[in-house]
């Protein structure tokens, strides 16, 4: 595993971590909201914001692995001995 | 296969690129026969779009001489005809299992994917391809008798067909 | 000199492009799904636009009020407005990045016109909704909106007043106002699947929505947005009360800041001016025909004796530009006397790209200016000069 490898398996590490984070705060917001302490609803809702993108984020760390697929098409396998570069 | 053969010397292996008019822009790189200064025994063709090759003339190209044959089009999600590329590159896998069955290294077959205005990494992609081509050495000697056809004019008993030839 | 700086903001949209691609996989390139995005962004105006249109109430008394309560009481009602708010903002940079895109690199030519030019529709219509999004609010700032809309509409000559009685609903202000102004929002949104049909209709697997990766992102950006920058709204519409400073939408009020600038007719003559040149744009060719070069060898010619109806350019045209109809003759080889198709091009379909004769395994098809004799003499040439040219 390269440099880039192992700071890919880092992100996505600690991206869970903040994704686990959130849910936790969105069960706070839910918890402690209501009409009255809105503050709450929108720590709730801005923890439901950044676990979207920390999932968008934990996909594209994936991609960069290698580890989920895109078209068949581009994979460079064993057919063209792997002379070429990998998948940026 | 690979490496067994003595290497032919520092003859640069003949490479024909097929370059997409919207992928890497070739002006500026190449001179006015088509050759990459770079690397001058690379030869490039301009073709309308990537999807534009037929898997045939590939394969002519490798019949005719040369070492290795590839096929330049745009990025993968960028082709200016929206799949040229991706088609290109699974008529591109097809193509070579084909010709591996034809004991073909598949690696004289390339299919690369740049942009306009990335020389850098095009160039960068096509050493890697001399690289490996160098490395394989010179295509298998092409047929010389023609194939056994079967037919009337054969033994009555049962001759199993031949691998015809194209 | 159009067409220079064209070519010039074509380099730059490009090398932008190879930058982006040494950070990203370049199919995950979020500016190769600028189409993707703007539908993206459209799904969630609806969605969110549902849940408001459930709480809404088109009264000039009840409007402000109830959209109070949906923020303030409602859980979660001030993030789904706040989210339907920043999404419609999202929409337009969206829908603008792709028309800049499409145009710096030369996709709207032979028979891409088609989508370009119900883009621009949709990109006419989208502001309009936008705008009517603002009053359906009726604060102070839907007011004044609502006043320079109506004062826009009655500059244009003729048909002024009429259109201006429609979109307000009667005369002058009054209880039909704000479930007029509601219909005109939500209607033309409706209409836009319509456009977007047009837009997709002569594209074969069109790019529907961006990947994965950009449609969670750019959720979780405007639901971010939504939540740390809540949408308010101004104080309740008082008709007749002067209006004091307020917050300006650039990406959908610009019109109606400007008209406090210019003479109202000027404004409209203004947008319809950029909406008219941006009809002409497809029909104004950035390169001549030899700067074309390879990319105008004319359009593709079935080649009738070898047809063999398989289908294979068929399925591989971009365009849908080749239909397959029953044989009336059989073909001239052995392979085609037995056919049941035959694969016809669609001359204004064709974009002369040539990937159906990529596709073609019986040489039926060919590009009259790139003969396949062509190609295969210039590669043994090639392969001739390659040989000279090694070291």
């Amino acid at each position: 595993m390269n440099d880039a490898h192992r700071s890919y398996v880092i992100s996505v590490y600690v991206l869970a971590l903040v994704g686990a984070l959130c849910a936790g705060l969105i069960l706070v917001g839910e918890r402690f909201g209501s009409p009255e302490r809105r503050d709450f609803w929108a720590l709730g809702g801005a923890a439901l914001g950044m676990i979207f993108v920390v999932y968008g984020l934990i996909l594209l760390m994936l991609r960069k692995l290698g580890m989920i697929g895109l078209r068949r098409a581009e994979v460079e396998d064993d057919l063209r001995g792997r002379w070429t570069k990998p998948v940026p | 296969m690979t490496g067994a053969m003595p290497a032919q010397g520092d003859r640069a292996p003949r490479v024909i690129g097929f370059v997409c008019d919207w992928a890497v822009g070739t002006s500026a790189i190449t001179d006015g026969d088509g050759r990459l200064r770079a690397h001058p025994s690379v030869v490039l063709i301009r073709v309308p779009c990537s999807g534009f090759i037929r898997p045939g003339w590939l394969e002519d190209t490798l019949k005719a001489g040369a070492d290795g044959v590839f096929v330049v089009g745009c990025p993968y999600g960028d082709c200016l005809n929206r799949e040229g590329n991706y088609l290109m590159r699974e008529r591109m896998d097809q193509l070579q299992r084909r010709l591996q069955r034809r004991k073909v290294d598949p690696s004289r077959l390339a299919m690369l994917a740049h942009g306009m205005h990335d020389e850098a990494a095009f160039l960068a992609e096509v050493a890697a391809l001399l690289n490996r081509l160098r490395q394989l050495g010179p295509p298998p000697a092409p047929r010389t008798s023609a194939p056994r056809l079967a037919g009337p004019t054969t033994a009555p008993q049962a001759v199993p067909a031949e691998e015809g030839g194209a | 000199m159009y067409r220079r700086a064209l070519t010039a903001l074509q380099k730059f949209t490009l090398r932008l492009d190879v930058a982006i691609n040494r950070v990203y996989p370049t199919d995950l390139n979020p500016l190769y799904y600028t189409g993707g995005l703007t539908n993206l962004f459209l799904f969630i105006l609806v969605v969110s636009g549902i849940f408001i249109f459930f709480y809404y109430v088109p009264s000039l008394f009840e409007g402000h009020a109830s959209i109070v309560y949906l923020t303030e009481q409602v859980p979660y009602g001030g993030l789904i407005r706040g989210i339907h708010r920043y999404s419609a903002d999202a929409f337009i940079v969206a829908a603008v990045l792709h028309l800049l895109r499409n145009w710096f690199t030369d996709r709207y030519l032979f028979s891409r016109d088609s989508p370009w030019i119900s883009g621009m529709f949709m990109l006419l219509l989208g502001g309009f909704i936008g705008a009517t999004g603002y009053i359906l609010v009726w604060d102070e700032r839907a007011l004044a909106v609502l006043g320079v809309f109506d004062g826009l509409l009655r500059s244009i000559p003729i048909v002024g007043r009429a259109f201006a009685e429609l979109v307000i609903g009667g005369e002058g202000l009054g209880e039909a106002t704000l479930p007029r102004i509601l219909l005109l929002h939500v209607g033309p949104a409706s209409a836009l699947y319509v456009l977007l049909w047009w837009h997709y209709v002569r594209l074969r697997h069109p790019k529907i929505w961006p990947p994965a990766t950009w449609v969670l992102v750019n959720l979780g950006v405007v639901t971010l947005l939504a939540a740390l920058i809540p949408a308010v709204s101004g104080t309740p519409a008082t008709p007749g009360a002067r209006p004091g400073a307020m917050p300006l939408d650039v990406f959908f009020l610009l019109p109606f800041w400007l008209a406090g600038l210019m003479p109202p007719l000027l404004v409209v003559l203004l947008v319809a001016g950029l909406f008219v040149l941006g009809f002409v744009i497809p029909y104004v060719n950035r390169e001549s025909d030899p700067e074309m070069g390879v990319r105008h060898a004319g359009v593709a010619q079935v080649i009738d004796g070898n047809c063999t109806g398989c289908e294979l350019c068929y399925y591989d045209c971009p365009y849908n530009a080749i239909v397959m109809v029953p044989s009336p003759h059989p073909g001239l080889s052995r392979a085609a006397a037995s056919r049941k198709l035959l694969a016809v091009v669609l001359d204004s379909r064709c974009v002369e790209c040539g990937i159906c004769i990529g596709a073609c395994p019986f040489e039926a098809l060919e590009l009259p200016g790139m003969l396949e004799s062509e190609i295969t003499r210039a590669a043994t040439e090639a392969v001739g000069v390659a040989g000279a040219g090694r070291a």
